[in-house]
């Protein structure tokens, strides 16, 4: 702290939060400060008051600071090498509990972007099943953007930076997805118009708010639902995060009890993504899909049939949940999850066909009547 | 062709009569008005009949505990329909009549349907195959008939194939006969196109019938659908590498169980009798835990009883198996896998 500069971080941590206050802290924090805010919608099936010291290891220790109602401040002190360098870190995070939806978390910083980084994401990342983020499909980035600028009044969003990836159709060998970064000055329109006429999708964003009224904000958000702001929380939190913990819950939601053991009579729960268009038209399609299928690490891809329909049996190593994948008419695929089949592993594997292959709406399959 | 090309078709085969099996069942069990499914229809697969004391013995002479038929189906007004679904039929058309020797011995009151005095008053026969086949074995029982071939219940032949256009799909029609049932004759005279995707649920529940299924196709429903379960019981499963192995033991009789319970027709019925034996069959998979240990990827424990596998990470399970069973390259089951098959 410089002489003479106000202190306000150690009141606010000192503070008794809950929701709101947390929320409102955060928000004044920024408008007094170069601070931002980075923050993590999260699910898990344990409490964070268990789950944390539980995930800590040799090289992250996890201390819970404060327990108040629905908030919990917590203290990460995580030692890493940097070279022959033994460095520690220390930071401070709370998690929020959603009012609403049980098994919902927000972790939220005012930590370093290195600290951030290097320590927090690794330990989420690295904690699946029992830590559960979330997918953004590219649709839905677009409508939370448009929607953030139309409920503010926002003149203008602009695209400053983005990491995407593109499909490139290479003349006689397999499509390839090359990732990539690039620094626009695009307004929100014209970024996405150039990553579809790329034939690709953004995994992150980053960009400038602009408001006649208002100096500017720099926000960020991935596909996992990871938002970063440096001003404007009040808004990013009711615009981004929120409605990414409702799509985290009612994933749970839709994609829980899927497993034919808790089943009456064992019977099976299958998932449809549809991708509205003849995506399968192609028989060289299916060999595609197949492929992109095999990128995913940690899983086993047995083709019981390969041409004119698919039939896949599916191990995800993970945690040990199986699926039976069908592709039966042009524009669907079926996904049957057998004795267990996870939510973390049915999200897994529909990230991934969204993320390298296609994305689609997934749905909740019905027999249709044939007969 | 290939040994793996030829496993893998086997495997195809394998699977289409189940596809079949199912397919003609829902016929039965479907309520085409209401658009559910029927709860006075009980079907049921690889179930064991006595025959009547007229054909206690076979044309050898020799003694005939039980028959059993592919399909069977009571329906709520005590009558039944006994099917035979034949995928491929050989060239030779005297093998033939081994078919229908078969169904010849289906041709009997059979005891052990369920119903309380276990007899129905009569039955279809049907039998079911291929379309490659349909118009050649109607011909050949119309020539056989009365002569070599006698059968006095009403019998059919329907006709299956699976086609693909915008959608996959079974094409089922009768070529021969009447069936009993009316509105299933109606439908099946002029042919009904089943879409694949209707049976979802069940294609992925029931990977098992009462014949015994391509080994390598029966290692992969083995390792995927029960050492796999066992396996991650163990706090090691989540950190096993791909060049580990940890050692899962597991008891054959809960092999057995497990998937009878949830890949067999078991879910078709709700109460066990001893007319429906367990499928798989022990003896099958006895054959599988032998090839395992053959393989060194498992070790008897306690021959026949309990085994240890040496469970390991595959990038596909079902193609490693095909590979150790065939002793060829990865490669040529990969290609295989992609031949394109045609139209109808």
């Amino acid at each position: 702290m410089l002489p003479g500069k106000i202190d306000f971080i150690t009141p606010f941590y000192n503070q008794y939060h809950n929701n709101k206050s947390l929320v409102e802290g955060l928000d004044s924090l920024l408008n007094t400060s170069d601070l931002s805010v980075k923050s993590i919608p999260f699910s898990s099936d344990m409490h964070p008051v268990k789950l944390f010291p539980g995930i800590q290891g040799k090289s992250r220790q996890i201390k819970i600071l404060k327990k108040y109602d629905g908030v919990q401040l917590l203290r990460m002190t995580h030692s890493y090498k940097e070279g022959s360098e033994l460095k520690v870190e220390e930071g401070d995070f709370f998690i929020l509990e959603h009012p609403d939806y049980s098994k919902v978390y927000v972790l939220l910083t005012i930590a370093s972007n290195n600290f951030f980084k290097r320590s927090i994401l690794p330990l989420f990342e690295g904690h699946s099943p029992h830590i559960l983020m979330t997918f953004i499909t590219h649709k839905r980035l677009k409508r939370f953007l448009e929607e953030f600028q139309g409920e503010n009044q926002f003149s203008k969003l602009t695209i400053t930076h983005a990491s995407h990836r593109c499909r490139f159709n290479q003349k006689g060998k397999s499509e390839r997805v090359v990732p990539g970064i690039s620094w626009f000055n695009m307004d929100l329109n014209e970024a996405f118009n150039w990553v579809y006429q790329n034939n690709g999708w953004f995994q992150s964003l980053q960009f400038k708010v602009t408001a006649h009224h208002f100096a500017g904000a720099e926000i960020s958000i991935t596909r996992q639902g990871i938002v970063r702001t440096t001003r404007l929380f009040s808004k990013v939190f009711k615009s981004f995060i929120l409605p990414v913990c409702k799509m985290i819950h009612e994933n749970n939601e839709f994609f829980g009890n899927r497993s034919r053991r808790d089943n009456r009579n064992l019977a099976a729960r299958p998932l449809t993504i549809d991708f509205g268009m003849d995506q399968f038209s192609e028989s060289s399609e299916n060999s595609k899909f197949i492929q992109s299928l095999r990128r995913l690490n940690k899983v086993s891809i047995s083709v019981l049939h390969g041409n004119p329909y698919i039939h896949l049996s599916v191990i995800d190593y993970f945690d040990g949940s199986t699926f039976d994948l069908w592709v039966l008419n042009s524009n669907q695929l079926f996904i049957v999850p057998q004795m267990r089949g996870s939510v973390f592993s049915i999200k897994r594997l529909i990230n991934h066909i969204f993320d390298t292959y296609a994305e689609g709406d997934i749905n909740d399959y019905r027999e249709e009547s044939i007969h | 062709m290939s040994n793996n090309e030829e496993i893998h078709d086997k495997i195809n085969n394998y699977e289409q009569t189940i596809h079949a099996i199912v397919g003609f069942m829902n016929f039965y069990r479907y309520d085409n008005e209401r658009k559910e499914l029927r709860n006075d229809v009980i079907p049921f697969q690889g179930r064991r009949f006595n025959p009547s004391q007229a054909k206690v013995s076979n044309e050898k002479g020799e003694k005939v505990d039980y028959v059993t038929p592919d399909i069977g189906i009571l329906l709520p007004s005590d009558q039944g329909v006994i099917g035979e679904v034949k995928k491929s039929f050989p060239s030779d058309q005297q093998l033939w009549f081994k078919t229908f020797n078969q169904l010849m011995k289906y041709d009997d009151d059979l005891i052990g349907w369920p119903t309380d005095n276990e007899r129905v008053d009569s039955h279809d026969i049907v039998l079911i195959l291929h379309q490659s086949r349909g118009a050649g074995v109607a011909e050949f029982y119309e020539i056989h008939k009365g002569k070599e071939i006698t059968i006095k219940r009403p019998f059919s032949i329907v006709e299956f194939n699976r086609s693909d256009e915008r959608k996959s799909y079974y094409f089922f029609k009768k070529t021969l006969g009447k069936l009993s049932e009316e509105v299933v004759d109606k439908r099946l005279k002029y042919g009904v196109q089943v879409p694949m995707e209707v049976f979802i649920t069940t294609y992925s529940t029931i990977k098992l019938y009462d014949d015994e299924p391509p080994l390598p196709y029966l290692l992969e429903v083995i390792w995927t659908n029960v050492v796999l379960a066992k396996a991650r019981e163990s706090e090691k499963f989540l950190k096993l590498r791909k060049n580990q192995k940890m050692e899962v033991p597991l008891e054959v009789e809960t092999i057995i169980e497990e998937l009878h319970k949830d890949f067999s027709f078991r879910s078709f019925y709700d109460i066990d009798s001893e007319r429906q034996p367990r499928i798989p069959k022990r003896e099958w998979v006895k054959r599988a835990c032998d090839k395992l240990v053959e393989l060194n990827e498992a070790e008897w424990t306690d021959q026949p009883k309990t085994i240890t596998v040496f469970f390991k990470l595959y990038d596909d399970v079902l193609v490693h198996f095909i590979q150790c069973c065939s002793n060829e390259g990865q490669e040529d089951v990969q290609m295989n896998l992609f031949k394109d098959e045609g139209i109808g």
